[in-house]
């Protein structure tokens, strides 16, 4: 038998865990952004709320209805489709400023959860240095605007060398709060396939792959995802590889 | 940096190893746990000047279980096991390491709610008071949990503390 004693023990010192230090700089810039964007939900329904007092509600019948049959604004950006990753569109970022904030090209997975997208995009704490302070984020949104993006999961190598040739922050799958993730990550060099194994069939599985770029093509990267179905255990993937166009092997170490 | 930003860093530094090791516990995958910390401190950090003053930690807590245990609030069937794994052979039992490893497998072969009483309970010594209301049970739905749930990882304990007046 155990005592219970025992129990707290292993479980304040689980073997075969150690805790990975966190990138409280980017956090910090999650938790910000979080907060401005509660902060403007709230101002939005006090105002709506202000509205429906002076207008009346029959005349605000409309709000609330589905977006789609009565639509206020388009997105003043529209995201490239996975599909469509050839021709990225850029968006309103830090790439053409000093600001830190949403960096570069904003990639559409063509997955949603909860009638919202599941995107990814880039960050950066630090536009001057990106090679130490660029972070990808997986996202999700319904109009595509910046303030509506919905960070999920921020993804970062720590220190420097985050721009040099090969895989950083790749995240496997998860179950997150109820929604399917896919495993993701960027990757820097001139990859013409990446691929990886899938742990459970053994299968060799291509990943979806879309241009990343900030400061007008001066850096890039491919940001890559694996193809997920949500409300499916995400498969554990496994021998992440690039590829050239002549299948030769890449570099694989970021 | 925002006002507070240095108290929330020095809450941050102070906890997330704490915190990566109940998500560890909870989700049992080092990797999951890493990202269920950092999502809960993001969470905290949006909403410090609100929780600075109060008990951020339990804020944390709260977040963190809610991040991992959230799909099973969701209509979902449970596939806990009734039958735990052997104990380790007698001269493996002296092994603290040996026996904390055995102790984790167990823990993780509970159900997710088992498991979530478990480590709220005995990890982040909340109430069961607090556990209900954490994870939005009846008090009675968590007590059976846990009794369920230590059954399970063999505690002694139980006896002893329910005699001492520790609600279990």
């Amino acid at each position: 038998m155990t005592h219970l004693d025992e129990l707290k023990d292993a479980m304040h010192s689980p073997p075969d865990f150690l805790p990975a230090p966190l990138d409280l700089q980017q956090v910090m810039t999650s938790g910000g952004r979080l907060r401005r964007r509660r902060r403007f939900a709230v101002a939005g329904a006090s105002a709506l709320t202000v509205a429906a007092l002076l207008i009346g509600g029959s005349q605000l019948a409309g709000v609330g209805g589905r977006a789609d049959s009565n639509p206020v604004a388009a997105p003043s950006a529209p995201l490239p489709s996975a599909g469509d990753s050839s021709k990225p569109e850029p968006v309103p970022s830090a790439g053409n400023s000093s600001a830190p904030g949403i960096i570069g090209t904003i990639v559409e997975t063509g997955r949603q959860a909860e009638d919202r997208r599941w995107i990814l995009y880039m960050e950066t704490s630090d536009p001057h240095h990106l090679d130490r302070s660029l972070t990808l984020i997986l996202g999700r949104t319904t109009t595509g605007f910046i303030d509506d993006f919905d960070p999920e999961i921020t993804a970062s190598d720590p220190g420097d060398g985050r721009l040099a040739p090969g895989f950083h922050a790749v995240r496997g799958g998860l179950q997150l709060a109820g929604r399917s993730t896919p495993t993701f990550g960027y990757y820097v060099g001139d990859a013409a396939r990446i691929t990886a194994r899938d742990s459970a069939t053994g299968r060799t599985v291509e990943a979806e792959r879309a241009p990343w770029s900030s400061y007008g093509g001066e850096t890039e990267a491919q940001i890559f995802w694996f193809d997920f179905t949500e409300g499916q255990t995400p498969a554990r993937f496994t021998d992440i590889s690039a590829y050239d166009a002549a299948g030769t092997r890449l570099h694989v170490h970021g | 940096m925002a006002r507070g930003d240095d108290d929330f860093i020095a809450f941050a530094q102070a906890s997330s190893s704490r915190l990566q090791r109940a998500a560890y516990l909870l989700t049992g995958d080092a990797h999951q746990a890493e990202e269920a910390a950092q999502a809960t401190l993001v969470r905290v950090y949006a909403a410090w000047g609100r929780v600075r003053r109060k008990d951020p930690y339990v804020y944390a807590r709260t977040v963190l279980t809610n991040l991992v245990t959230d799909q099973w609030r969701r209509p979902m069937r449970e596939y806990a096991t009734e039958t735990m794994p052997e104990r380790q052979t007698p001269q493996d039992v002296g092994d603290v390491v040996s026996k904390r490893r055995w102790l984790i497998g167990v823990l993780q072969g509970l159900s997710p709610r088992e498991r979530a009483v478990v480590v709220l309970r005995h990890f982040f010594d909340a109430s069961e008071a607090e556990v209900a209301r954490e994870l939005d049970l009846p008090a009675g739905t968590v007590k059976s949990l846990n009794s369920r749930a230590l059954a399970k990882l063999r505690i002694t304990a139980l006896r002893t503390e329910t005699e001492a007046g520790v609600g279990l």
